[in-house]
């Protein structure tokens, strides 16, 4: 039995990642790439707060139905695995490197997807940061997605992020 | 002995059969890990629940709710069967787990499993405990080890199982694929208890060949003992020898014959001695075929046989298993 009080959620959530690449495959592999980028984005100020990987978890499913984008479901825990992975390869390598791994796992679709999320995670408080606005364009660009569409999914993200704040 | 001790008897010698517990048998798997797994037993009985719908998995069991850690002692059980049995998956700190050169080779262990093994970090033990005397619940145990061990193989940190009845490695994978012909109610025992051959010593040109773990499930192993044959047909034999006691309802017994690879024009080329377990050196029953052409003196070795050949048997009755699923 685990005692250690300091064991990461990311370890407590490995049997249900393991679990989630087994069953899904790809599905998987996208969701994971998807959550990837809009955790780099929103780790850009160098913090990772409960509620933007929440957020993760929360805002994929409905982002990826209206782009008709199958993804497997986020399970919060899974969401604290991907999100405590991401901070630790940040560490180690970079953003670059970081999203350097998943981009492969991103098709044009899934892209969308993921410059939305990352949009609507980053904008949580109402509005985008700089140094989140900074990483932003970059990796839109880098996944083929044009200013002009860029600007139009953030926009979006945003539409959503005022309606909820309104709320 | 044990599986994985090093040392000079053979795989055959150091493997046991189903191991007897005071009351009963347990049947054993060991599942080999990349990586240590961190899990919740309630999260593994939703994905039994999700893979073995048809199976029964319970929530009752006092571990579900707690978390393990390969790294460390694993003491967890998973509720499960109409008679509420428990399949127990542990580990201990410290036990060499990873299978030897001997056990590899024996099982012809392509070189990127074997690597991965060598290189593994982490292993699950996952057991289930048997009754006496009841093939039924023993058939209705090893389904549920198979589910639990393929539920856990399919991950993709899993690099194999040991399948400890028969000392058979098999990739992850092809447990996998097995467990699901259980699932369709057929039973792959044969597939997986390990076939051992070997020419015999410098000097003769025969071969033998036996079945390891195959008793378990069916009464009895299937050996050819110094079969003047290549080793491919011997193990062929073998097989559909098996394949006639486990599947097709042929209950051969001491003294009975059975016709070469040839067919009916071979007829009788074999004749089969029925070795009870008290008398078989490895402690299971065994039914030994003896070509015609073999040097081995069975009379000598094995005494007098019990019938002559030509024995009338009753081959609608489907099978050592099936009649004894149907007498329990």
């Amino acid at each position: 039995m685990i005692t250690d009080s300091e064991r990461t959620e990311r370890e407590l959530a490995q049997f249900l990642e393991q679990r989630a690449k087994a069953v899904n495959g790809p599905a998987y592999r996208r969701t994971h790439a998807i959550a990837t980028v809009a955790l780099i984005v929103a780790y850009a100020d160098r913090e990772l707060s409960e509620e933007e990987i929440e957020a993760v978890a929360d805002e994929l499913i409905p982002i990826a139905q209206r782009h008709s984008l199958a993804v497997i479901m986020p399970d919060p825990d899974l969401a604290h695995a991907i999100a405590s992975d991401v901070r630790e390869r940040i560490a180690d390598y970079g953003e670059a490197e970081v999203f350097e791994q998943v981009r492969a796992d991103l098709d044009e679709t899934a892209a969308r997807v993921a410059i939305t999320l990352a949009a609507q995670v980053a904008a949580l408080n109402g509005t985008i940061g700089p140094d989140q606005m900074a990483l932003l364009g970059p990796i839109a660009r880098q996944l083929g997605i044009d200013a002009s569409e860029r600007d139009g999914l953030i926009a979006d993200a945003m539409r959503v992020v005022q309606a909820d704040l309104a709320v | 002995m044990g599986l994985f001790r090093r040392g000079s008897t053979t795989v055959a010698e150091s493997v046991p059969r189903a191991t007897p517990v005071p009351d009963g048998v347990r049947l054993s798997a060991f599942v080999i890990l990349d990586e240590p797994l961190q899990f919740r037993v309630r999260h593994l009985i939703v994905a039994l629940r999700e893979d073995f719908p048809e199976l029964t998995w319970h929530e009752e069991d006092e571990t579900a709710a707690e978390d393990f850690d390969s790294e460390e002692q694993v003491d967890a059980s998973v509720l499960c069967g109409a008679a509420a049995g428990s399949v127990r998956i542990n580990n201990k700190p410290g036990f060499d787990f990873r299978p030897d050169q001997r056990l590899l080779s024996v099982n012809q262990v392509e070189r990127p499993t074997a690597e991965r093994l060598a290189r593994a970090a982490s292993y699950l033990n996952v057991a289930i405990e048997v009754p006496p005397g009841d093939p039924a619940a023993l058939h209705e145990a090893a389904r549920y080890l198979a589910a639990t061990v393929a539920v856990l193989a399919r991950m993709p940190i899993a690099a194999a199982v040991v399948w400890h009845e028969a000392a058979r490695v098999v990739p992850a994978r092809r447990w996998v694929k097995w467990a699901k012909e259980v699932r369709q109610g057929s039973l792959p025992w044969l597939g997986m208890s390990l076939l051992l051959a070997a020419p015999d010593p410098v000097g003769s040109d025969t071969v033998t060949v036996r079945t390891q773990g195959f008793a378990t499930f069916s009464g009895a192993e299937v050996e050819l003992r110094q079969a003047p044959m290549d080793i491919a047909a011997a193990k062929s034999l073998a097989l559909t020898a098996g394949v006639m006691c486990s599947e097709l309802g042929h209950d051969f017994r001491d003294g009975d014959t059975m016709s070469g690879p040839a067919g009916p024009e071979d007829e009788a080329a074999f004749t089969i001695r029925y070795i009870p377990a008290a008398r078989h050196a490895t402690g299971a029953a065994h039914r030994v075929l003896i070509h015609r052409d073999s040097p081995f003196d069975h009379v000598a070795a094995f005494g007098p046989m019990k019938s002559g050949p030509g024995a009338q048997h009753d081959r609608e009755d489907g099978g050592w298993l099936k009649r004894q699923l149907r007498r329990a």
